[in-house]
């Protein structure tokens, strides 16, 4: 176990819309959506004295500008990452490592942005490791992290059309998600139809671009048995990376990730293993690569994620469900803080609260999207360079 | 009009290798100190923490270890170039050392992953930028026997 284990908890989730043009600014995106967290932890806003986020490419606002717009009359500690999309988990982490340490009593962590409506043109210069990068025509990520997928292809057999099953399951769940912005049933075919974007990933492979913000409140574990929801547990968390695959240091092989060398300390933390895991949600930027997550935090073997995606083991139904709210690739772009915000909605007592029930979960897929009897998650950012476990009783 | 894809801006660590390629040559800093090569160019070794490198020049061949095709350009810079493919390049003479580049393959002479390929250059801007081109999968030595 790790010091902390336990010990924090997720007391409060909230979203904004999730749209193609937020007519409004970002700070407002953030300030709805943690009014709505704070709000569903049963709290204040004067009960907020810690904020955190992150960001990529200038995206955001600071979070002295969020505590600013939300009247924090006394902020004890404030983080704001570069690290992007390998950081939601860390960014739940260090809230809760603020908690737990004493130094905040509720910590807010939000994601917020205009993904979709404002993106800026490249820079026509390229310093530090972008020199090794840009130049070259790397303007996107799915030209980072499609050369793994490329080599996953070759040493496994991986294809497109594994790809397609991954992308099509997904769908169903995001059409069981009243915040999902992608919600047409597509098939198989469609799949195949869809343009190339960057090979190895056609348009369906990738995730969608989106305006809005998400944010989540932690908590000292002992004082949240009485938040309104009922509180989840943190019973692990890992947050580091060996850096890009491209440099010397780096000897496995590019079809795998940072996630397969994290999984082993991630679960020894949280005394659990990847056969306890009752729902994931894996950073999905990529198909290919979500598969790669998967295979990484040893839900599958390697090679084998695509398989168990064919057989429909990664449905609502499945033996592990993953991404039940549609991941990066249907609902979303909130950088894997909406993949938090999932894992609490399966986990919390009353269950997921934006699918289509009317009242009680009854796990008809035509309106209901709870997993059956989840109590634990595993959630991991890009790369797995940061992951959680998350338990619905310590 | 069209913008000029993005230049490299050498730094202390980069300047060798990019001063290099305007020559012509294709290099890779390698430590004095345990004899492994690092990349990217760093001031200390990440082996030994030995303080300094030496650049070595390369043979210029190498092998594709992996490899995207972009057939939608994010960078306007790159509209016109499309398809074009960004691999990873094991280099020959630099064991370990894989590096970004583009390689500008055919559609009788399509890049897979094992490709044999050779640098080429081409001026941008006040820079000399880096290519590949498939070669015969034989490697150059093996030839020469």
């Amino acid at each position: 176990m790790q010091a902390i284990s336990n010990r924090t908890a997720i007391t409060g989730i909230g979203w904004t819309a999730f749209t193609r043009s937020a007519d409004r600014t970002v700070l407002a995106l953030a300030t709805e959506a943690s009014l709505n967290a704070i709000d569903d932890a049963g709290l204040s806003f004067g009960d907020i004295d810690g904020v955190v986020s992150y960001f990529h490419n200038q995206d955001t606002i600071a979070p002295r500008q969020l505590v600013q717009a939300l009247g924090l009359e006394d902020c004890s500690f404030q983080v704001l990452s570069a690290l992007g999309g390998g950081w939601a988990c860390a960014a739940i982490a260090t809230a809760a490592m603020a908690v737990h340490a004493g130094l905040c009593r509720n910590v807010l962590v939000f994601r917020a942005m205009k993904g979709r409506s404002e993106r800026h043109p490249p820079a026509r210069i390229a310093a530090g490791e972008e020199q090794w990068s840009r130049p070259f025509g790397i303007a996107h990520a799915a030209a980072r992290f499609g050369p793994h997928v490329t080599a996953h292809m070759e040493r496994f057999g991986t294809s497109s059309e594994d790809f397609a099953h991954l992308a099509v399951t997904q769908r169903t769940h995001a059409r069981l998600n009243r915040k999902a912005m992608m919600t047409e049933p597509i098939t198989l075919a469609d799949h195949a139809a869809s343009p190339w974007v960057i090979y190895p990933f056609r348009l369906l492979d990738c995730c969608i671009r989106s305006d809005g913000a998400v944010a989540v409140v932690v908590s000292a574990a002992e004082q949240a048995r009485d938040c309104r929801h009922g509180p989840v547990y943190l019973r692990a968390m890992m947050g580091g990376s060996l850096g890009n695959q491209h440099g010397t240091l780096r000897s496995d092989g590019l079809w795998e990730l940072y996630a397969s060398r994290a999984a082993e300390k991630l679960y020894a933390a949280a005394e659990l293993s990847a056969e306890d895991v009752d729902v994931a949600e894996l950073y999905d930027p990529f198909t290919g690569i979500c598969l790669m997550h998967m295979e990484g935090f040893g839900l599958a073997a390697p090679g084998e994620a695509r398989l168990l995606v064919r057989a429909g083991a990664s449905g609502l139904d499945g033996s592990i469900p993953v991404n039940t709210h549609g991941g990066l690739l249907s609902e979303a772009y909130t950088h894997g803080l909406g993949h938090v915000v999932e894992a609490v909605q399966q986990l919390r007592p009353g269950g997921v609260v934006d699918d289509f029930c009317d009242g009680e979960h009854d796990y008809d897929r035509n309106h209901c999207r709870q997993v059956r009897d989840a109590k634990v998650a595993l959630v991991c950012s890009e790369g797995g360079d940061s992951s959680l476990i998350l338990a619905a009783t310590p | 009009m069209m913008p000029l894809a993005p230049l490299p801006v050498p730094d202390a660590d980069s300047a060798p290798f990019w001063t290099a390629c305007r020559e012509g040559r294709l290099t890779a800093q390698c430590c004095p100190e345990c004899g492994r090569f690092r990349w990217p160019p760093a001031e200390y070794c990440p082996w030994c923490h030995h303080h300094g490198g030496v650049w070595v020049s390369l043979p210029g061949t190498g092998v594709v270890r992996s490899f995207v095709v972009v057939h939608r350009a994010f960078d306007p810079a790159f509209a016109d170039a499309v398809p074009y493919v960004v691999a990873h390049i094991a280099l020959d003479g630099a064991e370990g050392v894989t590096q970004i580049g583009n390689v500008r393959a055919t559609a009788v002479d399509p890049v897979s992953i094992g490709q044999r390929v050779a640098v080429a250059f081409e001026p941008r801007g006040a820079m000399a930028m880096p290519y590949f081109r498939p070669v015969d999968s034989v490697k150059p030595e093996e030839s020469a026997t």
